[in-house]
């Protein structure tokens, strides 16, 4: 696991940015981007796409609209779904036939969950429907004006196996609201109750987080990872080849050279 | 790109770098357009899995919803209340050539003219969208005949008429048609004015109040039965009293109670802010009274856009001497040669205002004004694609409609 500590929201944000970027660039990743978690309501009609709340319309404003990704290489679990548990195994399908999950990038939860895998989720779970833990919900509530009944309680979600089948990892995790979990996912145990914890068990890591995220750790943990720093940062300089390419906007589908 | 779109094979096209003013916002999005609509992009994304055809650098443009004129008499040598029988050319030139100002809809406003002339008129002018030909004809504005002697401003007196004898059928047989008529301009002290307005408002034509000497329980009581404009505040009617605040007084009957004007109903004032026919004072006064109903408009004549000297404005001739407009040989005002674009320019300067409150003066509100705000006025998606690209000085660099760029300022000048 790697380890990286940043001052606040802002730096953590920037540095898994730059992260990311040069993950692209470097392995000539084509984007395909898999929206990972999607919130349904069972007892209510599953939330419409163009809902201020839906992920969609969140993935639209906070990210789509910035980039040029084509749409055709989105895919988002679809609660609105007439048979949900088939949307489930064929979006593992797909994800097989993009060849696999080269990067997941995820939050936490203060209960330690990652996707919606909530407490008591199993460490080999694949895609599925899941039910809310009221934390979630309570968290949820104040995206539909602070009243629960309107809140979903079921949410699709891919597994734990899911993203452990991915070639890298990389966690945000920010806020101190999220340093006991924080805590609980790398300094102790693996643990079904803390499902991030699972990836200990991953070779490729990458957790990165805000100084009060860390509230809960040993001072020894927090030194020997700030410690490691300078050679981390190596991770986000521009690479050679996009100072080469300057600021050029290109289609999605056309790969970078190296 | 190939774009897979399922509802359209026709191109979408992405305007970038810019500001574009939407809920009453300038804000940093991009504009999105296909088949002369504005297009909503996260719909062509997720539901469509569409993208752009071609995307266009707008340099760091504001785009505004085009600007709509409600009461313009001519332009360009063009008298619209002179019977010719090439009148279509007449509307054609000045619909042409006023989208340099902005405007990509307005009303062609005959002042006070015998019947014969309405006759001969009315029927050639149509309804028609705007396009690379002009911008768009919305239908006519008629001011007058019937209007206050003690208010007639640049009308003939010989034109003038009343309808107390046959109400709604004299007017019908004045007018000859009211087919392509968006707005008529009357003056509700006139008896039998109610009904003539209630009619009027049931068959969807818009009753301005103007040229009249009403005091404000007769404006009320107009506005009851369906008023929902004021032509040119300040000009041509009687001035604010604060015992009897006359026409000027409904920019604020809304706000009483006891008044029975319908609720929800809007009344908008037309104002013409060029720097001559209201002081800038009087301007501020009205915005602040109201700001959201006010309406800029420029009652421009034939001379607007040629150089000073003798043009017809109707019956009458009328002398240009640089901004300002008369009557030949007297100080009446008479109509003005200013440009829409220089309107709004002015309001802002003179109010102070916000860039997106002047610039709604001249698009959101005429299209409140005449209902039609679900299609124009507005960069709302689905609405008609006619917008303007402007600079910080809110000068028009380009203008579109239905998407398509219909003029662009020359670049050389730069």
């Amino acid at each position: 696991m790697k380890l990286i500590i940043l001052e606040n929201y802002s730096q953590a944000s920037e540095w898994a940015a730059k992260y990311i970027r040069n993950r692209i660039v470097h392995a000539l990743l084509w984007v395909i981007l898999f929206q990972l978690a999607s919130v349904l309501c069972v007892l209510l009609p599953g939330l419409p796409r163009d809902h201020p709340e839906s992920y969609h319309s969140f993935m639209w404003n906070n990210f789509f609209k910035h980039i040029d990704i084509s749409p055709e290489n989105v895919h988002i679990l679809d609660g609105n779904a007439p048979d949900l548990q088939a949307e489930c195994d064929a979006f593992e399908e797909k994800i097989k036939a993009a060849g696999g999950i080269e990067l997941f990038v995820g939050g936490i939860g203060p209960d330690g969950h990652i996707a919606f895998n909530e407490p008591g989720s199993s460490l080999v779970s694949r895609t599925r429907v899941k039910t809310l833990a009221m934390d979630t919900i309570l968290a949820n509530a104040r995206f539909f004006d602070g009243d629960l009944s309107k809140v979903p309680t079921m949410a699709l979600t891919v597994g734990v196996g899911t993203v452990m089948d991915a070639r890298e990892v990389m966690i945000l995790i920010t806020g101190a609201h999220k340093a006991f979990a924080l805590y609980k996912a790398i300094e102790d145990g693996v643990n079904h109750m803390w499902t991030v914890s699972a990836f200990q068990q991953h070779p490729n890591t990458v957790f990165v987080c805000d100084e009060d995220a860390t509230l809960e750790l040993k001072v020894k943990t927090v030194k020997y990872f700030k410690g490691l720093m300078m050679v981390h940062n190596k991770l986000v300089e521009p690479l050679y080849s996009m100072k080469e390419m300057g600021a050029e906007r290109s289609q999605s589908k056309k790969p970078y050279s190296d | 790109m190939p774009s897979n779109k399922s509802v359209s094979d026709a191109p979408i096209v992405q305007f970038t770098n810019c500001r574009i003013l939407r809920d009453h916002q300038l804000q940093r999005e991009d504009l999105w357009v296909r088949e002369g609509k504005i297009l909503n992009p996260e719909k062509l994304f997720f539901d469509e899995k569409g993208s752009a055809d071609v995307q266009l650098d707008c340099k760091d443009s504001i785009i505004a919803p085009g600007f709509i004129d409600v009461q313009i008499n001519g332009g360009f040598g063009v008298d619209f209340s002179l019977a010719t029988d090439d009148f279509k050319s007449g509307v054609d030139l000045v619909s042409q050539k006023i989208l340099s100002h902005g405007v990509t809809s307005f009303c062609p406003t005959l002042v006070t003219s015998p019947p014969s002339v309405y006759h001969q008129v009315l029927p050639q002018i149509s309804v028609r969208n705007g396009g690379a030909h002009g911008a768009g004809v919305l239908g006519a504005h008629l001011e007058g005949p019937f209007i206050s002697k003690e208010k007639k401003g640049a009308h003939p007196e010989h034109c003038l008429r009343t309808f107390e004898e046959g109400a709604f059928q004299d007017l019908l047989a004045t007018y000859g048609s009211l087919d392509c008529v968006q707005i008529v301009t009357l003056a509700p002290e006139m008896r039998r004015s109610s009904e003539v307005i209630r009619e009027l408002t049931k068959r969807g034509i818009c009753v301005s109040l103007g040229h009249s000497v009403a005091n404000l329980s007769q404006a009320e009581e107009a506005v009851q039965h369906g008023a929902t404009f004021i032509t040119h505040l300040f000009n041509a009617m009687l001035p604010f009293h604060h015992r009897d605040p006359g026409i000027v007084g409904l920019l604020t009957s809304d706000k009483i109670p006891d008044v029975k004007i319908p609720a929800g109903r809007r009344v908008f004032y037309g104002m013409i802010s060029d720097g001559i026919h209201t002081n800038p004072a009087a301007l501020r006064i009205a915005h602040r009274a109201h700001p959201k109903g006010l309406v800029l408009v420029t009652d421009a004549i034939a001379g607007m856009g040629l150089a000073p000297g003798r043009h017809t404005l109707g019956q009458q001739v009328v002398e240009i001497d640089g901004l300002n407009t008369y009557i030949a040989g007297t100080k009446t005002l008479s109509g003005s040669v200013a440009t829409m674009d220089a309107c709004v320019r002015h309001f802002q300067e003179a109010t102070g205002c916000s860039v997106e409150t002047a610039l709604e003066a001249a698009s959101l509100h005429p299209a409140q004004l005449l209902g039609i705000e679900h299609k124009k006025g507005t960069l709302n998606y689905d609405s008609d694609a006619d917008f303007l690209m402007l600079n910080d000085s809110l000068c028009v660099q380009a203008t579109y409609i239905a998407g398509e760029e219909v003029w662009r300022q020359d670049v050389s000048g730069m």
